[in-house]
């Protein structure tokens, strides 16, 4: 075991003795002060809503739109037409080996080796789902226009992410997001001031590769 | 986390601040700990609240000390390799016991060094110490806990 790794499990070790020093709650004198009270209510507020005063209109659809893509990756099936997104409707196309060049301009042009598009979907309000498989797992690419969505109607959702830390826009304005595991592993959503998109997967796409995918749509974008 | 600051400001008030610092900065990390009724969760959290307590008591000795910083002129000589065989040597139930018998202020530099992997400069601005005297601090409690290893092991 290296010197540095027997140090931390003796400091480990250490606290922990130190910690079972201490006198049971009920042996402890100790009235809060009404200062301390008012104080801690404040602080519990704003560790409930952590960053909501923070989150900017482009962030708010980032979370809303990884909170939808997460559960349609989850489910397996996107918003039926009386679904989340109350008056769009939704057609699937079934898939060909082959695109149609129409379908190629919101296309990533890359997509990891193995992966073959096998599932797509488009709303009237300019939405659009692909998902690609390479037999095992999935990734799901998702984007819309970012405008036409009522972010209200995603509160409860966006709740879920405002714990997380790593929500963040760097220079190139991709955001590479933690997602619940159960609903996905590495996840990326980005918005170039008209939309949102959003590349989800369920297996160990690294967040490298996802940012190619993510890098390919924006080539496609300024083509 | 109110008890554990009390012990070292012997004050309510001060130790109900540290209590808040301390909420603080476990709120930041709780995506690092693991089940909430884990003894490591609470022995972080205790650890929270002294690393807060012993920064006020930091500043308030500075308040009081004219901004010396403290330890400044001590010497310090300490074989770091002589340090890393005596460590190698035992095993870390003693070193734990050794790090426990160690001056608070030690202590914590060593706890905070080892077991949250914080660098110097980190260690300085959590416990509201100037940095060249974290660093003698450092240097000392290895010293501290290679003689008591020793004498240990004799």
């Amino acid at each position: 075991m290296k010197i540095n790794e027997k140090l931390k499990r003796a400091s480990l070790e250490a606290e922990i003795t130190e910690y079972n020093k201490i006198p049971d709650d009920s042996e402890i004198d100790w009235e809060p002060s009404k200062e301390f009270n008012e104080k801690s209510e404040v602080l519990l507020q704003s560790v409930q809503a952590p960053k909501r005063r923070f989150l900017t209109p482009a962030r708010v659809a980032v979370c809303a739109s990884i909170a939808v893509a997460a559960a349609i990756l989850a489910v397996g099936h996107i918003a039926s037409p009386n679904g989340l997104f109350g008056e769009s409707v939704y057609y699937s196309e079934s898939v060909t080996s082959e695109s149609s060049p129409a379908l190629e301009e919101v296309y990533p042009k890359y997509i990891p080796d193995g992966y073959v598009l096998s599932d797509k979907e488009f709303s009237v309000n300019g939405s659009t789902r692909l998902e690609y498989t390479n037999g095992n797992s999935k990734i799901v690419f998702y984007s819309y226009p970012a405008k036409k969505i009522d972010y209200s109607q995603f509160d409860d959702v966006i709740g879920v992410f405002e714990t997380s830390e790593n929500i963040f826009m760097n220079a190139t304005n991709f955001a590479p997001v933690e997602t619940p595991e159960f609903l996905a592993n590495n996840s990326i959503a980005w918005n170039n001031g008209s939309e949102t998109f959003v590349v989800l997967n369920n297996a160990d796409v690294s967040v490298d590769e996802l940012l190619k995918i993510a890098q390919s749509v924006e080539e496609n974008e300024t083509d | 986390m109110f008890y554990c600051a009390f012990e070292i400001l012997k004050d309510s008030y001060s130790a109900e601040d540290a209590v808040h610092e301390a909420f603080i900065a476990v709120s930041r990390n709780l995506s690092k700990l693991s089940s909430a009724d884990s003894p490591e969760t609470a022995a972080y959290c205790c650890r929270a609240a002294k690393t807060r307590a012993l920064n006020i008591l930091e500043m308030k000795k500075r308040e009081l000390e004219h901004g010396r910083p403290l330890d400044e002129n001590e010497d310090i000589l300490f074989e770091e390799s002589e340090f890393e065989r005596i460590c190698a040597l035992s095993d870390t139930e003693r070193i734990a016991r050794c790090i426990n018998r160690l001056p608070q202020i030690y202590r914590e530099v060593i706890v905070l060094k080892y077991l949250d992997d914080m660098s110097v400069a980190r260690i300085s601005k959590a416990l509201g110490r100037n940095r060249e005297t974290v660093k003698k601090q450092l240097l000392r409690a290895r010293g501290m806990l290679k003689k008591m290893l020793e004498e240990e092991t004799l």
